[in-house]
C-alpha cells in the first residue's frame, strides 16, 4: 500500500506542478534590455519638502502618499526629475540645487531587482536594491529652510 | 518407627496438594484402606480449620489515625496530571499524499523558492559618515533613509559646492 501511496502522490505532484507552471512568468531581468548590452533605466527625483505652507506639488504627489506618514512638512514641490540610461558599472551624477552631486553607479541587474552603489556628498553613501517599481528615498540634506529629497527608481 | 513421620510428612503434603499424582494414587489408596490414617487426615483438617479461624480473629489493630494525628501537617503535591493528549486523526494514506503534493504544486505556482519573491529589505550597507540615520521605511512600497544633518550656513554650503 505504501509504494501505491508514493506513486500517487507524485503523479498528484507532477500534475499540480504542471498546471502551475503557465503561472510564472520567465520574464526578462529588470532593466535589462539585450542581453549583450545591459542598459538599465533610471528615474530621478528630487523633491523639497519645506515647513513653509506652499501644498503639494501634484507631480509629488506620488511621494507624498509614501513620505507622509514618516515625515512632517506642509509643502512638497518637484525640484527636478531626470531620466538617465545608464550601464553596468557606469557613474551617472546629478547635480543638485545645493551644488552637490548625487551619484550612482549600478553594480549588479537581475530578477530581484538592480544593485546600485549611491553616493550623495556629504549626507551618505551605500548600497541598495532596487526592486522595479520600489523607490529609493533618501533625504535630509538641508535646503532653503527646508531639506532635499532625492528619489531613485529603477525602471 | 521411621514409616510414621514418613506417612504424617506425606499425608500433609497429601492434604495440601503437594504429591505427585503417582505418589498421591498411592496415598489416597493407604487412605482409603487405613482408618488410622483417615482419622490422621481428618485430625489435620480439623486443625486447619481453627489455625484459619485464630489467624482471623488476631488482626492487628489499625494504629493508622492515632500516628496520623502525631505526624506534622504538610500539604500533598496535587498529582501530577498526564499532559492531555488529543487522538491523533487517522486520515487515509492517499489524502496526506494528495495534501503534500497539493503544497509542493502551490511552492511551484507561488515561485517562493525560486526567487520571485518579492525583495522586501533594500539596505545592503550605508554610511552616513558619522551623522545620525535614520531607515524610516523598508518594505515592498518604498525605502526611505532619512540623514539627521543640522543647516549649514551659506559659506559652507559655497565651500561644498567648489569642492
Amino acid at each position: 500500500m505504501r509504494w501505491r501511496s508514493a506513486a500517487l502522490a507524485l503523479l498528484l505532484g507532477a500534475a499540480f506542478a504542471a498546471a502551475a507552471q503557465p503561472l510564472v512568468e520567465p520574464g526578462p531581468p529588470v532593466g535589462i534590455g539585450k542581453p549583450g548590452k545591459p542598459r538599465l533605466d533610471f528615474a530621478v527625483t528630487v523633491l523639497h519638502a519645506s515647513p513653509s505652507p506652499g501644498g503639494i506639488d501634484p507631480a509629488a504627489r506620488r511621494f507624498d502618499r509614501l513620505l507622509r506618514s514618516s515625515l512632517r512638512y506642509e509643502s512638497l514641490r518637484v525640484v527636478k526629475a531626470k531620466q538617465r540610461h545608464v550601464k553596468l558599472n557606469e557613474i551617472e551624477r546629478v547635480s543638485l540645487p545645493t551644488g552637490a552631486d548625487f551619484r550612482f553607479r549600478p553594480i549588479d541587474a537581475g530578477d530581484r531587482g538592480v544593485l546600485v552603489a549611491i553616493d550623495w556628498r556629504n549626507t551618505a553613501r551605500g548600497d541598495f536594491r532596487l526592486p522595479r517599481g520600489k523607490p529609493l528615498i533618501l533625504g535630509g540634506q538641508p535646503y532653503e529652510d527646508g531639506q532635499l529629497v532625492v528619489i531613485l527608481e529603477a525602471e | 518407627m521411621s514409616q510414621k513421620p514418613q506417612s504424617e510428612q506425606e499425608l500433609h503434603a497429601y492434604r495440601d496438594g503437594e504429591l505427585s499424582p503417582w505418589r498421591r494414587f498411592w496415598v489416597g489408596r493407604r487412605v482409603a484402606r487405613d482408618p488410622r490414617a483417615r482419622r490422621e487426615l481428618a485430625s489435620l483438617d480439623t486443625l486447619g480449620a481453627l489455625l484459619r479461624e485464630q489467624a482471623e480473629g488476631a488482626r492487628a489493630p489499625d494504629l493508622w489515625s492515632s500516628i496520623q494525628a502525631r505526624l506534622p501537617y504538610a500539604e500533598r503535591p496535587a498529582p501530577l496530571h498526564e499532559a492531555f493528549r488529543p487522538p491523533t486523526p487517522r486520515a487515509p494514506a492517499w489524502a496526506g499524499a494528495a495534501l503534500a503534493s497539493a503544497v509542493v504544486a502551490l511552492v511551484v505556482a507561488t515561485g517562493v523558492l525560486s526567487g520571485d519573491a518579492p525583495v522586501v529589505a533594500s539596505v545592503r550597507w550605508l554610511d552616513a559618515k558619522g551623522k545620525p540615520v535614520m531607515v524610516l521605511r523598508d518594505d515592498r512600497k518604498a525605502t526611505i533613509i532619512w540623514v539627521i544633518q543640522k543647516p549649514k550656513q551659506a559659506t559652507e554650503v559655497l565651500r561644498d559646492a567648489m569642492a
